[in-house]
């Protein structure tokens, strides 16, 4: 474009030279003025993770974006861009909402809410709108990129990792069609070299969503102990939230915060022994007992993880210690870590599944769990001939190992899990018209729960057809043996 | 008012013929049907602007006062414009009082009742008495300036104008005094006419008088231009459009640097687009080409037009131009042809290279996940086979141009009763409505005579083309053939032998009798010949499956298959809503039917299949369906699972009549780009010819981003249907974080504030008028959607965009005429 100021009639060419220094002298001096400026904006940027580039890697679109819409306008397309992704939203535009959400963080890399909300909104209610179970899938894992994303780009935030671990261990893990679910995670081929499947930690690709959860929590934690926080920018600090930054995920002393690696690998090993994936056979034998094993070091690093207590700072918790009658009424601790010490370990349960692993570990108790998959199994197929001997089988180990783990065999929730086993025990024995034995293994729990049938939502035994087996399809349980005489 | 509501209920096509033109000539919201309807909305728009143009062309020309200063004068205050700074004055001060009377703040009662010839009117609000005063000022003023325009250089025709004005707004007040007539005679009222009566005659009369006065300065005005417009002659015009070419290329380098930013942009769309799911790439990379396109060649066209001829004026070249014997609507239109010829080179290689990259990027996606579907399927991943193929076909669906026939929808719900909506689930968005599972609840598309929705006296033609949809050779195409010309066939027969049939048709009706005849007959040797042939071929083939000779078996269906016309393609979209999870991992299913309405002895088509949420599924009917159908074929969906239902609009299903290419497609969409920037073009040329150039571009900045981004809030804000009130009351409201639907507090503050408003709300709502819709010419959310833009939607967009340029243009050519450029 010809700026008014080139084309000027002829006699003005001296004006026009002097204006012409002028602007010289002007633009050195601007970026003289600018050189101090804009080396303690990159250490500021560099402290608070605020660069654009990590190293190797600069992403090409977010600065062209950037530098098309230039300035404060970023602010502003920002505001029109959440606008519009509502409105998407609520024309079930699904992949123009994905894109709008894209857009936004392009602009606003560093707005860390942006990536935590609409992460989960990509995972959690976008893919409830989607009817099939792999189309909710490829929203779940739309919803896990997008924090993976932000991850990359927010590497100093403790609590959007953790985010992305919790959709891989929840909303994967615990939906109710997590059968399925896990089982299209078990077959992705990711289209984004596998980058998907890959435990941080450990760098492996894994088929198991609660193993690659497990690695995200565990990083996670590792950078808060690194002394990392969230990432504050600029305008959070002048903010005043209700929920203060402080108090969210990523805090050192969060007891939930620090678990979820130890729950991740448990509810792994758990998921091993039973038909958790859609037509996937369970693992028992050595592989379990090392993954059960894993499980139990997990609950062990937390519970011998200092805590500070509420009222004294100084006075350090250690949730194991409720285990450990010796030490927990030795005069080392003070009335005041008894107290924490009790109500923290009981809070999270934590006596449960520090015993639960330590049973399960065992070569009993896989093989108890071993003969209970395969119990049920028959059952379904109305072999209740096989399904008797090896309940019966399963729940003798299983009555011999738990007497050792009173905690573990005391505790509400086994026996819901236990006594179940019990009734289809006793189910089995119905079947073939005979009376439930005298010195059955549980039978006080039996009689406790025979009239409430528990269905495992996440084992497909229970849920639904089995492949290979087409006479298995009842998706019913089998009718209590007690409800008619 | 009860005499409005006689005639405007559907009485207008009882008035006499003259009355029913006035209306239509004289409201502008009233017009007649077809295509001349269209034409004279806009023919009244335009005049309006027309007539609003040329009164305050004449009333500058009062203002400025004579051409040669009176020396004895000087000093002395202009009449005018002192008459105009107090009416000016005065509508503040009515708008002041009216504010305080809405929040019942005046401090005055109403004037009145007064007595005027033995009727009684009012009590009146003060308010209102005043804008009536101004009303009348105003007027009074118009007239004075009229005249003494007239006054001052002798012009016939200016004159002869002036006094058509005077006749056209007499004529829309005895229009509306005829009208009221007729209403009274109808309704039985006698006696002499209302105070209110009066006043709907004379408001209303004048507004029809101004529209009528409004398209005889359009008249006027085109005349003027007309006898410009044969002056204008293609050496010249073709010159200055060539100087327009170099200039933008050359000096201002724009083209350039469209060209290198949209490679850039280009270079690294992949980066961000390529991750979405592939069913939906197409659409999203396709709307996003459009979307840079339009972008960069608006960005271009609105720095590089409205700067061009102030530019001109500014270096004094312009003298060089006029001082030529190049005529004032060549210099305009000149640079229209040349400004255009640089979008539309830039667009076809915009386009080229676009239409190269989603080949490249999207089209090869299509392969590559049939691909991945196969190796999926054979490493026994069959869910995910499916999915892939599914979404490979979607994709490559969007990167057609597909021609869907629509028809009408209808519900019956679960009591089996009619409805014209389904159930409501909830959704915020109320497009789509639902049926439930497993009871008569069901949806009806008829491709039908439907009744018009809007007025169901008249049927609305759904039908489908069975002439398009059926091979004309195929056993089916020559079977609806003779169907149809049998139907004639007795049809004739019944007329001819009807007791009134006129003399002069029985010629006519026995005539083409006779040639029927010998048309059934070779079409029916055609057929069984045909027919024979089948049963041959079908015959031939079983014997040679059965003698397991599969090769030869296939070739010969093959041959019985070219003899049939092709299955005719359904597409639809459903969406699922569910009340319980179901059984975990198995879909919800629907039934669909196709049925032949006009015989319903044909056997119709049924199918059953498992519904995938917002995926397009296509299925096929058989085309014998369509024999003998006139175009009556009735689909009906059923949602098959107790205690789901299944959600549809209008438009999620419909017959496919044909698939054509892509990149013809893109290209139509090309042209709304192209209509968008000739619009934008006009507007910045118009810009250029009164103002300077950082204004001009400014307004023609706002101009697009109005017509793009905020043409419906616009819309809405003329018809006041905004909350909040007018932009300074909004402004308070804003700073003050008050809720749009409160009442603010009467402060001295708000008062003025809504004072401004009352003042300037009518005159920008009445410039909104003057925005160009851009929106309504932008098709690449078709073209993105795999739809095809057809030809009359092209020729519409054609139509109303040159209806938006041709008007600026002209605009730009009268301003023009009158600058002194030469001074």
């Amino acid at each position: 474009m010809s700026s008014p100021t080139t084309i000027a009639p002829a006699g003005h060419q001296s004006g026009s030279r002097n204006r012409q220094i002028l602007y010289a002298l002007l633009i050195v001096g601007l970026f003289g003025a600018m050189w101090p400026y804009s080396e303690w904006l990159q250490k500021v940027k560099a402290d608070n993770d605020l660069g654009e580039a990590a190293i190797g890697q600069i992403d090409g679109s977010s600065f062209l974006q950037k530098l098309a819409v230039i300035g404060g306008f970023r602010g502003l397309a920002t505001l029109g861009l959440w606008d519009q992704a509502l409105q998407l939203q609520k024309d079930q535009e699904w992949d123009k909402l994905k894109l709008a959400v894209d857009f936004i963080t392009k602009l606003q890399p560093h707005f860390l809410s942006v990536w935590t909300f609409q992460g989960w909104n990509l995972a959690y209610n976008v893919s409830a709108e989607w009817d099939a179970p792999d189309d909710k899938y490829v929203w779940i894992k739309n919803g896990i990129n997008y924090l993976r994303d932000g991850v990359a780009k927010n590497r100093k935030s403790p609590d959007l990792i953790w985010d992305t671990a919790w959709t891989y261990y929840h909303k994967i893990g615990f939906a109710d069609e997590a059968i399925i679910l896990r089982r299209l995670f078990h077959d992705d081929t990711d289209e984004d070299g596998g980058k998907f499947k890959i435990d941080p930690i450990s760098l492996d690709t894994r088929d198991d969503n609660f193993q690659v959860a497990r690695g995200w929590f565990l990083r996670a934690v590792g950078l808060v102990d690194e002394g990392a926080q969230r990432a504050e920018t600029g305008v959070e600090s002048k903010v005043e939230y209700i929920d203060r930054m402080p108090d969210r995920k990523g805090r050192p002393g969060d007891l939930n915060f620090r678990a979820m690696p130890a729950h991740a690998q448990t509810r792994y090993a758990i998921g091993l022994e039973k038909m958790s994936k859609q037509d996937i056979e369970p693992l028992f034998g050595q592989f379990a007992i090392a993954e059960w094993d894993q499980s139990y070091k997990d609950w062990m690093t937390l519970g011998k993880h200092p805590f500070p207590s509420h009222n004294a700072e100084e006075q350090m918790i250690f949730l194991d210690d409720l285990t450990n009658d010796e030490r927990f009424k030795s005069p080392e601790l003070t009335d005041n870590q008894r107290y924490w010490t009790e109500r923290w370990a009981n809070q999270m349960n934590y006596r449960y599944w520090k015993d639960r692993a330590d049973a399960e570990r065992e070569l009993s108790g896989v093989n108890a769990r071993r003969f209970f998959y395969e119990g049920t199994r028959a059952l379904r197929n109305a072999n209740f001939a096989e399904a008797k001997e090896k309940f019966r089988a399963g729940l003798s180990l299983w009555k011999e190992l738990l007497d050792r783990h009173p905690v573990y065999r005391d505790d509400e929730l086994n026996q819901k899990d236990t006594g179940e086993l019990a009734r289809r025990y006793a189910f089995a024995l119905k079947q073939l018209g005979e009376e439930v034995p005298e010195d059955m293994p549980f039978k006080e729990i039996y009689e406790y729960v025979k009239n409430e049938p528990f269905r495992d939502p996440f084992d497909q035994l229970d849920q639904m057809k089995v492949g290979n087996e087409g006479s298995a399809g009842n998706p019913t349980p089998p009718s209590p043996p007690g409800s008619n005489p | 008012m009860p005499f409005i509501a006689i005639w405007a209920q559907g009485a207008p096509d009882r008035l006499p013929a003259w009355l029913q033109w006035m209306i239509v000539l004289g409201d502008p919201q009233y017009t007649t049907t077809g295509p001349l309807g269209g034409l004279i909305t806009w023919a009244k728009y335009l005049g309006l602007i027309c007539l609003l143009g040329w009164v305050s062309a004449q009333f500058i020309i009062a203002l400025r006062g004579s051409e040669k200063p009176d020396p004895r004068r000087a000093g002395r205050p202009n009449f005018m414009l002192l008459s105009l700074l107090a009416i000016g004055a005065l509508t503040l001060i009515t708008a002041f009082l009216s504010v305080l009377d809405q929040n019942r703040q005046l401090p005055i009662p109403p004037v009145g009742p007064l007595t005027l010839a033995g009727q009684t009117i009012g009590p009146i609000p003060l308010p209102a008495l005043l804008a009536g005063v101004v009303a009348v000022l105003g007027l009074l003023l118009v007239e004075i300036a009229l005249w003494s325009s007239l006054s001052r250089g002798s012009v016939l025709g200016r004159g002869l104008l002036v006094l058509l004005l005077h006749g056209a707004i007499g004529i829309g007040v005895w229009s509306l005094y005829s009208i009221q007539m007729q209403a009274r005679l109808r309704g039985g009222i006698a006696g002499p006419i209302s105070p209110p009566e009066l006043q709907f005659i004379l408001l209303e009369g004048v507004r029809y008088g101004a529209t009528l006065a409004g398209l005889v300065t359009l008249l006027y005005l085109t005349f003027v231009f007309l006898g410009e417009a044969a002056q204008v002659r293609w050496r010249r015009l073709s010159a200055i459009a060539w100087h327009t070419i170099i200039e933008s290329f050359r000096r201002t380098r724009a083209p350039w640097a469209v060209l290198a930013v949209f490679v850039i942009i280009l270079a690294f769309t992949n980066w961000f687009l390529g991750r979405g799911r592939t069913a939906e790439l197409a659409r999203i990379f396709v709307s996003t080409l459009s979307v840079i396109t339009t972008f960069l060649l608006m960005i271009m066209i609105v720095l590089m037009a409205p700067i061009s001829i102030p530019n001109d004026i500014r270096q004094q070249t312009i003298y060089t131009v006029v001082s030529k014997p190049v005529r004032r609507l060549e210099l305009i239109w000149g640079r229209l042809i040349g400004y255009m010829t640089v979008i539309t080179l830039l667009l076809a290689i915009l386009g080229g290279v676009s239409i190269f990259y989603l080949n490249r990027v999207v089209g090869s996606r299509v392969g590559a996940t049939r691909d991945a579907a196969r190796a999926a399927l054979s490493e026994g991943r069959v869910d995910e086979a499916r999915r892939l193929d599914q979404q490979a076909t979607q994709l490559a669906n969007r990167m057609s141009a597909r021609l869907p026939i629509f028809g009408s929808l209808i519900f019956y719900d679960s009591r089996d009763q009619l409805r014209t909506r389904g159930v409501d689930v909830g959704f915020e968005s109320a497009n789509r409505s639902h049926i439930e599972g497993a009871t008569p609840g069901k949806a009806i598309w008829r491709f039908d005579g439907v009744p018009d929705p809007t007025n169901p006296r008249f049927l609305l033609d759904r039908r489908l083309p069975v002439d398009k949809l059926l091979a004309p050779e195929s056993l089916e195409g020559l079977e609806n053939r003779l169907i149809s010309l049998q139907t004639e066939a007795v049809n004739l027969d019944r007329r001819l032998a009807a007791p009134d049939v006129r003399p002069a048709d029985v010629r006519s009706l026995n005539e083409r009798r006779k040639t029927i005849e010998p048309e059934i007959r070779a079409i029916t040797t055609d057929f069984e010949q045909k027919r024979t042939t089948e049963q041959e071929l079908v015959a031939r083939a079983r014997a040679a499956e059965t003698a397991g000779k599969a090769d030869e078996a296939t070739r010969l269906r093959q041959q019985v298959d070219a003899l049939h016309s092709p299955p005719i393609p359904l597409e639809m979209t459903f969406n699922v809503f569910r009340t319980t999870k179901g059984v975990l991992g198995e879909a919800v299913n629907a039934s669909l039917v196709v049925r032949n309405a006009n015989r319903p002895e044909v056997p119709e088509s049924r199918s059953l299949f498992p519904v995938q949420e917002y995926y397009t599924r296509r299925m096929t009917f058989p085309s014998r369906l369509l024999v003998g159908s006139d175009g009556r074929i009735h689909v009906t969906v059923q949602c098959q699972t107790p205690t789901q239902f299944l959600g549809m609009a209008e438009k999620d299903l419909y017959v496919l009549a044909n698939q054509g290419p892509f990149w013809l497609n893109y290209l139509r969409g090309l042209a709304g780009i192209w209509l968008q920037a000739l619009v934008i073009t006009a507007i910045g040329l118009f810009a250029g010819t009164f103002l300077s150039w950082p204004v001009a571009l400014l307004l023609t900045l706002a101009a697009y981003l109005a017509g793009q981004l905020a043409f419906g809030f616009l819309e809405q804000f003329a018809q006041g249907q905004v909350q909040g009130g007018g932009p300074i009351e909004s402004l308070i409201r804003l700073l003050g974080h008050d809720n749009l639907a409160s009442d603010l507090a009467p402060t001295a503050g708000v008062l003025a504030a809504q004072t401004l408003d009352r003042f300037f709300t009518p005159i920008l709502s009445s410039l909104i008028y003057i925005v160009p819709n851009l929106n309504a010419l932008d098709v690449s959310d078709t073209v993105a959607s795999g739809f095809a833009v057809t030809n009359s939607t092209l020729l519409d967009h054609v139509l109303l965009g040159i209806g938006y340029a041709l008007p600026f243009t002209i605009a730009a050519y009268f301003i023009l005429k009158n600058r002194e450029v030469a001074a």
